[in-house]
């Protein structure tokens, strides 16, 4: 009988102890931050971490972070081809032939230019297209913002194109549009036209170092700039020079 | 930093003021913590002296925080060239996976910590953690898995249907 009535106590001792443990947990859960607490910066990663079809979801979770997508989309200030892969999983996945011009995912650079603030663009990074029509891709941007690309593209400082195939028209019309362009990322097997004025580009050569207006550097595979000493590349950088009046640093990618 | 200040050690004091005893090279993986030894001139003393104040930390988290920067401070130093990357959140390395798996308030204590100690590593891989949960799930499956109350007017709802439609099509 006390062997019973001692069990009985056990296990109300036990209980009381599993109640205050609960209720201990519980405390402890109600003081930990919630997601939807966590401040505006962390918030940002974490969209940054989710493809366009979750964003849709998530800004219609709470005000918070309705709000939060559209600074994400506000604040975006470059375009490449890994952020659309990231974007829109799909043309990562078994359709990379989509990746190897501009018309495979034209509706999904107008929907990503939809969503972004017109003039907001510093970067353009089409590292990893095989060929770049331009009119194609500015046919895209406008298609859904109503705005000309000029406007949508005046902050742009920074153009990639190494590994594309692109025509000299396309390269006078990119000049055109891109009138705060700084920087240009080109490789060293870029292809130039037959007919291009040697004299006249040796001479342009000498203007550029004589007066140390336009850098020229080696953009390699880290991304450490580094100062060439070799002339091996006068003739791309001087036609690059010439279409591009604006520009103050060429960089070649000799990765390639 | 010289040999000397990376064998060091560092102490650092939670906000329920426990202390812990941490190798420089450990904890240099702490922009915040770099930053506020160097602003004291105090990264090359032999002694750092007193514990340096972790606010807002508890001694639970701190401790965790502590474990991440011990497995990973011999990681190599990854490039800052995020936008030309393709961002992945199936990269998570296993021990990392393994690491995370808490529950929601520690995940997002230790997310807050990262964010204060300005820890990169461990707060990409804790907000991808985080965006990993997300994937896939409607708003009502978000607001269920996170307990985050829906405070949109039905007008607002409507608004914001419409603007999704967009997207969707």
């Amino acid at each position: 009988m006390g062997r019973k009535r001692c069990a009985v106590f056990t296990s109300s001792k036990n209980s009381t102890k599993s109640i205050v443990h609960k209720r201990r947990k519980i405390i402890a859960l109600e003081k930990s931050p919630k997601l939807s607490e966590l401040p505006p910066i962390v918030i940002n990663q974490i969209i940054s971490n989710l493809p366009l079809d979750d964003h849709t979801s998530f800004r219609s979770v709470c005000k918070y972070f309705h709000e939060e997508v559209e600074v994400y989309w506000r604040t975006q200030k470059s375009f490449s081809i890994p952020k659309m892969c990231h974007w829109f999983p799909n043309l990562d996945e078994n359709r990379k032939w989509k990746l190897e011009n501009l018309n495979g995912f034209s509706e999904e650079i107008s929907a990503i230019f939809n969503l972004m603030r017109v003039g907001s663009l510093e970067v353009l990074d089409f590292r990893g297209l095989k060929a770049l029509h331009w009119t194609t891709f500015v046919k895209s941007i406008q298609k859904y913002t109503y705005e000309s690309a000029p406007k949508i593209l005046e902050n742009v400082k920074k153009l990639n194109i190494v590994g594309c195939t692109i025509s000299p028209k396309s390269l006078s019309l990119i000049a055109k549009i891109l009138p705060s362009l700084q920087n240009i990322i080109i490789d060293q097997n870029m292809v130039l036209p037959k007919n291009i004025n040697l004299a006249a580009l040796k001479n342009e050569r000498f203007e550029m170092c004589r007066f140390k207006t336009l850098n020229y550097y080696d953009y390699s595979v880290d991304h450490r700039f580094a100062l060439l000493g070799s002339n091996i590349h006068w003739r791309t950088i001087s036609y690059f020079s010439q279409i591009f009046a604006q520009v103050q640093n060429i960089m070649i990618d000799t990765s390639l | 930093m010289t040999d000397a200040a990376q064998e060091r050690s560092i102490k650092l004091l939670s906000s329920d003021n426990e202390t812990f005893q941490v190798p420089r090279n450990v904890i240099r993986l702490s922009n915040t913590i770099n930053t506020l030894l160097q602003d004291l001139g105090l990264d090359d003393e032999e002694d750092a002296g007193d514990a340096i104040p972790v606010q807002n930390v508890t001694s639970t988290i701190l401790k965790k925080v502590i474990a991440w920067c011990q497995h990973h401070h011999e990681d190599p130093v990854a490039a800052d060239d995020s936008d030309s990357r393709e961002k992945r959140t199936d990269d998570i390395s296993s021990w990392d996976v393994e690491f995370l798996k808490v529950d929601q308030g520690t995940l997002f204590e230790l997310i807050l910590a990262a964010n204060y100690l300005d820890i990169k590593g461990l707060l990409d891989v804790s907000c991808k953690t985080v965006a990993n949960m997300i994937k896939g799930k409607s708003p009502e499956e978000i607001r269920r898995t996170f307990n985050i109350k829906n405070d949109f007017t039905p007008e607002e709802e409507e608004q914001i249907r419409k603007e999704n439609a967009w997207c969707e099509d």
